[in-house]
């Protein structure tokens, strides 16, 4: 599904080059659920955005599918984000100004599904992460783990093939990370390949696969 | 989609309400200045446009060269140049002749009136020029000698309500009857009057010559068949001219030359007055652009500091797939809604300020014109373009940030000088500061020409006008009487007062071997004595001399142009010889616009009267010599209404229009600072939002408040410093257009500009810091507990 061939990361200021990610050679498999590790300043959370075609990579390839993912221009990439992709933050990032129905909402505007199938929907998923009593509420009337809640709900709403995950438990009380993490088990048992970055060894458990960053380096 | 963009622009309205506010009263204030220049210019554009095919009308302009005297034009010309161009022209479908204004007292028997402006016109006055008819028969008007057409006006102050069809009007002693009522010219007519006489009246006059060899008095309208054919009238009137003046006048080296001026041009084109109205319509347009500049500029920063809150909202939103055109959308859709929020407050408030606008610049539109098709249509274009251009650069900022950068907002806070935002502030700066300059060039300008010494005495001296034969026969006695009054201390008569300039004549100097045009001024003995001028040399005119019925005094420009070394006893000529008995001081006898011409004051007043009595009063009861004044006045002449002005005000009055072009730049460079410092206002409070933890962690440091505000104000110092060199060379370049008009000018000084970027500075200075300061006194633990 997805390979990286050579990848790296650098910022270049003046003369002098930062590497965040150095030669990176990796393949992800379709239907994996791998966990990214490493200490502060690895290049964990970059290399879990370039993944998620938030960041573009300083050298090497990045092949999605079929598709080269390193030469594509803004639109298509916003293509593939609505197509495949779906994103949990550790900071939850809803919407502030939008209520718990509209954030869920927003994605299958951008993918401008019809009115009647995209209420169907959402009632489906308000129902499936039992929310239904909270549609009308905004981000900030909500605890944090119900925040994170409504953000997973947002982003596996139009049935990505990817999740990516950003220490999805990090700002969590350990009951609510719990039930994020089965949750996120749940989702990847019915076929969704999902990549997080944690810091948690029992968060890592959940996953099949767990491939360790340091100084930029994979740790072999 | 759309219900969308608009549910989340409306929330981002209300929860942002500081921002929003002074993004909609900047906006509302830069829309009513735009739509009252707007008003102001679209009507200077309109003149003469409601005459019905008014392109096929146009004006005939007669070039007058004198060999080796240069040459003068004017519309004004013979009544014999009408019925040639009809019959030899065939191009021409129509002619009219209209006379020059004809100033005098109109009255019906019972009740008497002033009238300013009475023309005489041909029958087919109202066969060109759509002026509405109100009562009498349009094919019958103004075609039998001695018949009238009364204005509303004219007639409502004459006959009240009742109908004066088929009465008798006494005009300066000649019978007419009236035989129609028309409506008032509207305001944008070039052409004024209050009442039109029949043209075929004047042919039974005695003392009135008509003809080639007639007077000058007449204005010839033409209506042409087809409106692209002036240039062939041009051409044609060649040979005419040829054929009936110029080749009877070639040996004395007279040539007349005629053309066709469009009828819509006259107003901005062929006035005597269009050179200011041009300057006017120019700088307005340009102050408009600026304002609207300022306003967009405003909205564009607001919203790149406001996007720096609203960063994450479009991060999330390109993380699950929004595409730059769905945010650019939504932006737009943002603004346009406040800018409709703005339009209607900016409507409410034009309804408001119109009838103080019209005022002070006078009631020169009509408030309809707001309703106009065409004024809804710049409205709503108008709104459109700038919630365009307002909302294009934000929109495109920031939706082409990368989703990381957009989410994460540490990010973005350390790129926030942004170098734009920084260009259009200095842009804000150099209008307002190159505003305020130019505000004080041109209040400093008119205090000049206000203060100027006229070489002539103007404080008190309060001018009587003579305006009916009566009182202009019986001149001399009234003179004698308001002598005898307490109070008054000189009295003089005068064919003119020195205010707008003295009329002309040929004379042949001494010396010279062609007659030269030269300002003329006909005064009695007193007149210098009055009007406290100085005699150089030479004496003043006296009755003990019976030979000074003929002679003539002269300024000190005369004696310098014609060289006359020694002027006393030289001749002038002009039908007969004339000795220069005395030269004066040069005295301003025009307006500022011109320099002080050479001048010859004669004794006797040729058209056999004069025109003015200047009186000086004693300043302590000014209204009790007033009122005696008049009772002297109109004992002696009790069917002339008493007319009276003060030398002063008079002359203030010839600045009229500069005086309200002052006004207008005040107001408008007012609100174009009014809506920078609002901007720079929404700008201070965004970025200490922005410090707040920055300010707290200094103040824990040690900073003080001082320092603080250093910190908040060192950002724009810069910029408004350079603003302020680059808008001194911009005003100083335009105001130099504007004062060349003026003969008497001022050079701007130095002093000027820099208290012109003064004032930008403190007013800017105590805009931030007024905020700063409230952002530093505050407790660091609150700003640190914040984040």
């Amino acid at each position: 599904m997805i390979k990286l061939t050579n990848l790296s990361k650098y910022y270049e200021n003046k003369f002098v080059k930062t590497f965040v990610l150095r030669n990176i050679n990796l393949e992800i498999e379709e239907g994996g659920f791998v966990s990214i590790m490493g200490p502060s300043g690895a290049g964990k959370s970059t290399l879990l955005h370039i993944l998620g075609m938030l960041d573009s990579p300083s050298e090497g390839e990045y092949h999605f599918y079929d598709e080269t993912v390193h030469k594509m221009k803004e639109k298509k990439l916003s293509e593939l984000h609505k197509s495949y992709l779906g994103f949990v933050f550790q900071q939850y990032h809803l919407i502030d100004e939008l209520t718990v129905y509209e954030n869920l909402e927003t994605p299958l505007l951008y993918k401008k599904i019809k009115s009647d199938e995209r209420k169907g929907m959402l009632a489906d998923i308000l129902d499936r992460f039992n929310i239904v009593a909270k549609k009308d509420l905004f981000p900030n009337q909500l605890s944090g783990g119900q925040q994170q809640i409504v953000a997973i709900a947002r982003a596996i709403i139009t049935k990505p093939k990817l999740i990516l995950a950003d220490e999805p438990t990090g700002n969590l009380h350990t009951d609510h990370g719990k039930e994020i993490m089965e949750m996120l088990k749940k989702l990847n048992n019915d076929g969704t390949t999902i990549i997080q970055v944690t810091h948690s060894d029992l968060n890592a458990k959940y996953g099949n696969r767990i491939i360790k960053l340091k100084d930029g380096w994979i740790e072999k | 989609m759309f219900k969308n963009y608009f549910k989340t622009a409306f929330r981002n309205v209300v929860k942002y309400k500081g921002h929003t506010l002074i993004n909609i009263a900047g906006l509302a204030v830069g829309i009513c200045a735009v739509m009252l220049i707007y008003l102001y210019i679209s009507f200077e554009l309109s003149y003469d446009s409601f005459h019905k095919g008014s392109e096929k009308i146009f004006r005939v302009s007669v070039i007058n060269e004198i060999k080796d005297k240069g040459t003068s034009e004017g519309a004004v010309f013979l009544d014999a140049l009408a019925p040639v161009i009809k019959n030899e022209i065939p191009e021409v479908e129509q002619t009219v002749r209209v006379s020059d204004e004809k100033p005098g007292l109109l009255s019906n028997g019972q009740k008497q009136i002033q009238i300013n402006s009475a023309r005489y016109a041909d029958s087919t006055f109202l066969d060109i020029f759509s002026f509405e008819l109100l009562m009498g028969n349009h094919k019958q008007i103004l075609n039998k000698p001695f018949t009238a057409l009364l204005t509303e006006e004219t007639s409502d102050k004459l006959f009240g309500n009742k109908n004066p069809i088929g009465q008798i009007v006494d005009f300066n002693d000649l019978q007419f009857e009236v035989t129609g009522i028309i409506k008032n010219p509207p305001l944008n007519s070039h052409l004024k009057f209050n009442m039109l006489l029949s043209f075929g009246s004047l042919y039974q006059m005695k003392n009135v010559f008509m003809g080639w060899n007639g007077g000058n008095q007449y204005i010839t309208y033409v209506k042409l068949v087809n409106k692209n054919r002036s240039e062939t009238v041009d051409k044609k009137l060649v040979p005419l001219m040829w054929k009936y003046l110029n080749k009877k006048l070639k040996p004395f080296g007279w040539k007349f030359t005629a053309y066709l001026q469009p009828l819509k041009e006259i107003h901005l084109k062929y006035d005597d007055q269009n050179q200011t109205r041009l300057i006017n319509i120019f700088v307005f347009s340009i102050v408009a652009i600026f304002i609207l500049l300022i306003a967009c500029i405003n909205y564009i920063n607001l919203t790149i500091a406001g996007s720096l809150k609203r960063s994450k909202e479009v991060g999330v939103k390109k993380v699950f797939g929004a595409s730059r055109i769905e945010l650019i959308k939504q932006f737009i859709a943002e603004s346009f809604l406040i800018i409709i929020i703005s339009s209607v407050i900016s409507i409410a408030g034009l309804y408001l300020i119109i009838p103080s606008y019209k005022k002070f610049i006078g009631d020169f539109f009509n408030t309809d014109i707001l309703i106009s098709i065409n004024s809804i249509a710049v409205f709503a274009g108008g709104a459109v373009l700038i919630s365009l251009i307002a909302s294009l650069y934000p929109a495109f900022y920031l939706s082409r940030m990368t989703p990381l950068a957009a989410i994460n907002e540490n990010r973005l806070q350390r790129s926030s000088k942004f170098n734009i935002r920084n260009a259009l502030i200095l842009l804000q700066f150099v209008i307002s500061i190159g505003m305020i300059s130019s505000t004080l060039i041109i209040s400093s300008q008119l205090s000049f020409v206000k203060h100027r010494d006229l070489g002539f005495r103007k404080e008190n001296i309060f001018v009587l006008g003579l305006n009916s034969i009566e009182s202009r026969a019986k001149y001399l006695t009234i003179k004698n009487e308001i002598s005898k009054i307490t109070g008054v201390q000189k009295v003089t008569a005068t064919s003119a007062i020195p205010i707008n300039g003295f009329t002309s004549n040929g004379y042949l100097v001494e010396g010279q071997n062609a007659p030269n045009i030269i300002n003329v001024v006909d005064a009695d003995k007193d007149f210098l004595d009055t009007y406290k001028i100085k005699l150089i040399s030479g004496r003043n005119f006296s009755e003990d001399f019976g030979t000074d019925k003929d002679s003539y005094l002269v300024n000190e420009e005369f004696v310098k142009q014609y060289g006359l070394k020694n002027p006393l006893g030289k001749t002038i000529n002009r039908n007969s010889p004339h000795k220069i008995i005395g030269v004066v001081t040069d005295f301003s006898f025009a307006s500022a616009y011109e320099k002080i011409s050479p001048l010859i004051i004669t004794s006797q007043p040729e058209s056999g009267s004069f025109n003015y009595l200047s009186v000086v009063i004693n300043s302590i009861n000014i209204v009790e010599v007033i009122s005696a004044i008049s009772k002297t006045f109109e004992n002696i002449c009790p069917d002339t209404p008493f007319d009276y002005k003060f030398l002063d005000e008079a002359l203030a009055q010839v600045y009229h229009d500069e005086a309200n072009f002052r006004t207008l730049f005040v107001y408008f460079s007012s609100l174009s600072i009014l809506i920078s410092i609002t901007g720079l206002l929404g700008l201070t409070i965004f970025s200490l939002t922005q410090k707040r933890k920055e300010i707290g962690i200094r103040k824990v440091l040690g900073a003080s408040v001082i320092n603080i505000i250093k910190l908040a104000y060192k950002e724009y110092l810069l910029i408004i410093l350079t603003a302020f060199v680059i808008a001194s060379l911009l005003s100083k370049y335009f105001m130099d257009v504007w004062l060349e008009k003026f003969a008497f000018r001022i050079e701007p000084s130095l002093g000027l500009f820099l208290l012109s970027g003064l004032i930008a500075i403190v007013i800017s200075f105590i805009t931030v810091t007024v905020y700063t300061v409230k952002a530093a006194m505050a407790n660091p633990s609150d700003s640190l507990r914040y984040e």
